[in-house]
């Protein structure tokens, strides 16, 4: 009586195993890592970044590689490889008109239809060039008028200068102060009235050369919260 | 008696185990619109299906379309404003004051499944103080019926 039931308990834990634990039985390739990180330099506008791997088991070939956008290329160094041969993804991106922290995606897909594919990731910190804080300026509905300010630094070794700017709400006073040309200013915001919610836009242009670049933005609220 | 009757129980849940695993398997491996084993469900709050547009809304949201200037020009949603990531901040100036003024829902949409434009574009624009930001599950393929 025992014997078969551990007979069919086996049977049920064989048969169980590419559920409970699928990535054992399927996957043959090996990232040594998934994830890249990478800080690129002021005006960097595109990296290149490798995803070495190792096919473990059985000789293995690349059914696919795609990325999550345009602005991602990536392709592996051949097309088969040995049981034990390592290899690599090679991705290039694209940054140019990218700020703060972007991540992309590559798809891997190894062997036959129904593998899993892997994915791999590239996330890059583009170093802005120019830095507004706070990011957001809010009054609270009701609140007293007063001008706020935005405190402008310019990040990049090069001086920018900023040219112009100017309110997306016409009830709203924007001015802009130089500290240190080049490389500091500041920027007053005062709304005529706080008795309405409102979401508005300083819009800044600067000299800055790549076009990508040249238009700022830093925002201001009037809502329930303050 | 106990241990018999125990046996023919615990022999039928092991033939219906195996059944189903078999069931499962072949619809797995047969059924034209499988999804693969691998594949999680979305679970962001703000990830939208195209029912759920239909459904809440009436299809009256304001679009976003994030893909690039060509794909944009050989098809979009009506009246969808393009606001792509790589674009932030040539396009956003421009259509700021539409998009913080809408009394529509916003909803972003890219390529497809693997794109994530739509997502990041979602979430910069909440970074911004947009409050009613959707991103669309499946994309343009999804609108287009691809």
């Amino acid at each position: 009586m025992i014997a078969p039931m551990n007979k069919a308990a086996a049977f049920c834990a064989v048969l169980l195993m590419p559920v409970l634990f699928p990535g054992s039985a399927l996957a043959a390739f090996k990232f040594d890592q998934t994830l890249v990180e990478v800080q690129p330099g002021f005006g960097e506008e595109r990296l290149t970044v490798t995803f070495p791997f190792t096919n473990l088991d059985t000789p293995g070939s690349v059914r696919s590689i795609e990325t999550s956008c345009g602005c991602l290329s990536a392709t592996a160094d051949k097309k088969t490889y040995a049981a034990g041969e390592k290899g690599m993804v090679t991705a290039v991106f694209n940054i140019k008109g990218y700020n703060g922290s972007v991540e992309r995606s590559i798809t891997f897909v190894s062997g036959s239809k129904g593998d899993a594919p892997i994915r791999l990731a590239v996330r890059v910190h583009v170093p802005e060039l120019i830095e507004i804080e706070p990011k957001m300026l809010s009054w609270g509905l009701g609140e007293a008028v007063a001008p706020k300010v935005f405190k402008v630094t310019v990040k990049s070794p090069d001086a920018i200068n900023i040219k112009s700017i100017a309110s997306t709400r016409r009830n709203v006073s924007v001015a802009l102060k130089t500290v240190t040309p080049g490389r500091a200013y500041e920027i007053e915001v005062k709304p005529e009235t706080t008795s309405e919610v409102m979401l508005g836009m300083v819009k800044i242009d600067t000299d800055i050369k790549a076009r990508e670049q040249q238009r700022q933005m830093a925002f201001f609220r009037i809502d329930k919260k303050g | 008696m106990m241990r018999r009757f125990l046996g023919i129980c615990l022999r039928d849940v092991v033939l219906l185990l195996v059944l189903t695993l078999i069931a499962g398997a072949i619809t797995k491996v047969a059924h034209p619109a499988a999804p693969g084993w691998y594949l999680q469900p979305e679970t962001d709050e703000h990830a939208v299906a195209r029912a759920d547009i239909l459904e809440r809304w009436k299809d009256e949201v304001l679009w976003i379309d994030a893909r690039s200037a060509e794909a944009y020009e050989a098809g979009h949603q009506p009246g969808a404003l393009r606001l792509a990531p790589d674009e932030w901040n040539v396009l956003l100036p421009d259509l700021f004051e539409q998009i913080a003024s809408s009394d529509r829902p916003l909803v972003v949409y890219c390529d497809g499944k693997k794109c994530g434009k739509s997502k990041e574009v979602a979430n910069k624009l909440r970074d911004v103080g947009v409050p009613e930001v959707y991103h669309l599950l499946g994309g343009w393929a999804e609108l287009n019926g691809k």
